[in-house]
């Protein structure tokens, strides 16, 4: 059984607080949910919602159309052809509903629910006790929601989730398991990730979708003790971690592809000075301000190619909610390990995607400090030293000289043309070592399959989804997080493998394959593109591997 | 033997009054019992930020404008470390303006030494943002057209807890007032008169000499409106000395949860088991 439920409405109509208690009370009651929030960039109304996908089993997305939709005011229903699946339920909570609708509608009769509730934003709690009760939850569970608010408006709104409960019917069983897991977002997840791999200072500026990262990170300052800054620039939060590095901090910053643009000349320097630092790029579409609370994958080349010259540098892209916290914490370890700029690429699909993930794996998580001993003989640009064995300002007394110019051993400037060689082959040597370490794609699917798809970030698991749907042809997925640098070696075992190779990405130009074309030779037939700003969606990817399939 | 004297070729032209500063503040630096490894000295780019490749104590060279972002991370990082900030007034006030004005909101306990040619030296003579109006450059030849910033009385505006100005020639005073800004707990900038003798034919030695004045002995530098009044002479009666000094919270003693460097707390992966808590 999976069913979606959608809340519809203006943003500051308090669907944020609805999604959140529905997650926790349905995920108590056995439930699995992925949702998604689909929203506009504004502070107050437009139309906006949240989606809930619940099941009796694990999820890898959520569904793109509701069975379920609470339409919180009038703009829902000028979407439901976009939000309602065919037979689906209206919960109308706004008396002024188009009365010509021919979908089936449960209305809550305003002048009953007004008796209840006491202000404004409690019809939402109406439909919450509605759904619970369709969806098999007791009066106790119900009981067992904690709500926020002050006394009397708690008792309000739960006097208002019990009359929901009282006009609803319950049609689904709900499943019986043991309760595991945690509930996160992906920047969350992120977060957490680079917390565990010591992250100690985090400067940021405001901008979606990645300020979550900057909000939750800062909202446990205290339990962490960790430093948190708001800059007053993208340009001073990423150089203000190539600094904090230079003092021995694990240090990150994150922004979406406009404040990354203004990061890349720190990336640079990071790169040439040796100060370990991650940026993250929660990707919304471009150019320029774009779509701000929308999703892509558009900021590949702009990663690729961040900053003046040729220097080593790590992208990675996690594939999940859950991945999120192993490949952060991947990153804050191969940033210090190598002495350079990581730059992680999520996305607002990422970032607003929130759904149970299982029992951390302690075991997969590191913090090292890939530090030289106390008092040895040190010099910052070692060239024997290509990896761990670093030093800091103040660590001991050897002295630093980090620098932006190319330099010697000591840092001091120098552009002889031994020094700007030398340069190039530490920049090659590393990368290539790098290469060794980095993690080759992985393969899900059928081993002999007719289709391949290649495809990076957050793309994995509606790929999965669309596969196990899939009945036309052996079908598998070559999947990659580790997107810079490239081992040519990975891809061995792939050429000649299937009998059509299809890139997947969210962006027109086919960012990722033609790069991975351009250096392992690895290349597609056919190409499965979406760029309207919302995530990819297993229905999209079943139609076009129809078109495909047929054309073969 | 000064333990911040460094033997190392040096860029500068001869002539040049970075030399004077940078003797002051390895003096300054000695005469105050710190040593190299526990001083950070942090640049931009120009011919004054090319200060750190010349003393020996940990050094930061980094980007154009972006010295004082970079410097809060480190003292942020490690506040152990003397963080000394020594950039040109192009670096500061121009390509590092937006950098400079919310250094000053923070006040972050470092010591900020601005070589203040009013020109751009090492990309050979344009005009600064401290360049007078109608002053001839090698690139503004029919005279400067915008009005010249007054950094002193912009950090006076911006409510920053020490400001100071000095020429470099003045060796004693601006040792002194290295010394006065090292130990002043907060954001402390020093905006050091130094003459370019390549390409600013008219702030000369002879010109600094002949236009600047000490403060009275009398002065009050806890008093704000004084400071600003004092702030806004020109030449050529434009005072040297501590034009403003109080005593504030400074940045970090106001990130109270931390009771130790960042860096000196023992950190696990195991410890965001404290947050997965919220998550249930
Ligand atoms: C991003 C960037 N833009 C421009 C430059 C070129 N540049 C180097 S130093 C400088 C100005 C130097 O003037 P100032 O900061 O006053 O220092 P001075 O050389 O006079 O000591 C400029 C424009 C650069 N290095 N980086």
């Amino acid at each position: 059984m999976t069913k979606t439920v959608i809340l519809a409405g203006p943003a500051g109509g308090g669907l944020n607080s609805i999604q959140d208690f529905l997650e926790k009370a349905f995920h108590k009651k056995g439930y699995y949910y992925y949702s998604y929030r689909n929203y506009m960039s504004r502070v107050r109304g437009g139309f906006n919602y949240m989606t809930i996908t619940l099941s009796d089993g694990p999820l890898r997305t959520c569904e793109p159309k509701g069975d379920f939709v609470a339409a919180f005011d009038q703009s829902a229903y000028e979407h439901l052809d976009e939000i309602l699946k065919p037979g689906g339920t209206v919960l109308s909570l706004d008396s002024d509903r188009d009365p010509d609708s021919e979908v089936l509608v449960v209305e809550f009769p305003k002048a009953e629910v007004d008796k209840v509730f006491s202000h404004p934003n409690a019809s939402g709690m109406v439909a919450l006790g509605y759904l619970a009760k369709t969806f098999g939850l007791s009066e106790a569970d119900v009981d067992g929601i904690k709500l926020p608010w002050s006394q009397k408006i708690n008792a309000s709104n739960l006097a208002a989730v019990h009359y929901g409960f009282s006009l609803g019917e319950k049609q689904f069983e709900p499943p019986v398991r043991e309760q595991s897991g945690y509930h996160m977002n992906g920047n969350q997840a992120l977060s957490l990730g680079a917390l565990a791999g010591g992250l100690n200072f985090y400067s940021a500026y405001p901008m979606s979708p990645a300020t979550g990262i900057l909000q939750y990170l800062t909202n446990n300052e205290k339990a962490m003790h960790i430093f948190t800054e708001q800059a007053e620039d993208e340009i001073a939060a990423a150089i203000s971690i190539t600094g904090a590095a230079a003092a021995g901090a694990k240090a990150m910053t994150g922004t979406s592809g406009g404040g990354f643009a203004l990061m890349t000349e720190a990336i640079g320097l990071a790169a040439i000075a040796e100060t370990p630092v991650v940026i993250v790029n929660v990707m919304r579409p471009g150019p320029a301000t774009g779509l701000p609370t929308r999703t892509d994958q558009g900021d590949f080349y702009q990663a690729l190619g961040a900053a003046q010259g040729e220097f080593p540098k790590i992208i990675l892209a996690p594939d999940s909610v859950e991945d999120c916290l192993y490949t952060t914490n991947r990153a804050m370890d191969l940033a210090h390990r190598f002495r350079l700029p990581l730059i992680l690429l999520s996305d607002q699909y990422l970032a607003d995607s929130k759904t149970e993930i299982p029992e951390i794996d302690f075991n997969r998580l590191v913090n090292n400090d890939h530090l030289a001993a106390k008092g040895s003989d040190y010099k910052l640009y070692d060239r024997s030293v290509l990896e761990s064995g670093a030093k800091y300002a103040g660590y001991d007394e050897s002295l630093m000289l980090y620098d932006s110019h190319l330099h010697l051993e000591d840092g001091l400037y120098s552009d002889t043309i031994e020094v700007t060689n030398q340069y190039k082959e530490r920049v090659l040597s590393k990368l290539s070592l790098i290469k060794q370490v980095l993690e080759a794609p992985k393969y899900y699917g059928d081993k002999q399959p007719d289709i391949l798809l290649i495809s990076w970030g957050s793309n994995r698991q509606i790929l999965e989804e669309a596969m196990a749907r899939w009945e036309q042809s052996s079908i598998g997925l070559l999947h990659f997080t580790d997107l810079y640098p490239l081992d040519p070696d990975w891809l061995e075992p792939y050429f000649g493998l299937a009998k059509t190779v299809v890139n997947v990405e969210l962006n027109a130009f086919n960012q990722f394959g033609k790069y991975l074309r351009g250096e392992t030779g690895f290349s597609y037939d056919h190409t499965i593109n979406k760029f309207d700003g919302r995530p990819l969606s297993v229905d999209f990817v079943l139609a076009r591997l129809e078109e495909i399939h047929e054309s073969l | 033997m000064n333990p911040f004297k460094k033997d190392v070729a040096n860029a500068w032209c001869p002539g040049c009054g970075n030399f004077a500063i940078l003797n002051a503040l390895q003096a300054a630096l000695h005469e105050e019992g710190i040593a190299p490894h526990e001083a950070f000295v942090m640049s931009g780019i120009g011919q004054a930020a090319k200060l750190p490749h010349y003393i020996r104590a940990n050094a930061y060279n980094g980007l154009h404008g972006r010295a004082l972002p970079a410097a809060m991370g480190a003292h942020a990082a490690n506040p152990n470390l003397k963080i000394i900030v020594t950039s040109g007034d192009g670096d500061t006030y121009g390509e590092g303006g937006n950098h400079f004005l919310h250094h000053v909101r923070r006040n972050v306990d470092m010591l900020h030494l601005v070589h203040d040619n009013q020109v751009y030296g090492l990309t050979k003579g344009q005009g600064s943002p401290t360049t007078a109006m109608g002053q001839i450059t090698t690139l503004q030849q029919d005279g400067m057209k915008s009005l010249p910033v007054n950094p002193v009385l912009l950090a006076l505006s911006l409510g920053a807890t020490f400001v100071a100005r000095a020429y470099s020639q003045n060796i004693e005073q601006l040792k002194e007032l290295i010394k006065a800004g090292l130990n002043h707990p907060g954001y402390a900038l020093i905006d050091i008169f130094q003459p370019c003798v390549s390409f600013n034919k008219v702030n000369t030695y002879r010109w600094y000499s002949d236009n600047t004045v000490a403060l009275p002995e009398d002065y009050d530098p806890t008093n704000l409106e004084l400071a600003m009044e004092y702030a806004k002479r020109e030449a050529p009666e434009i005072p040297l000395g501590i034009l403003y000094q109080v005593t504030q919270p400074h940045f970090l003693q106001k990130q109270t949860h931390l009771d130790r460097p960042i860096i000196e707390y023992d950190r696990q992966p195991e410890d965001i088991k404290r947050l997965l808590e919220n998550h249930r």
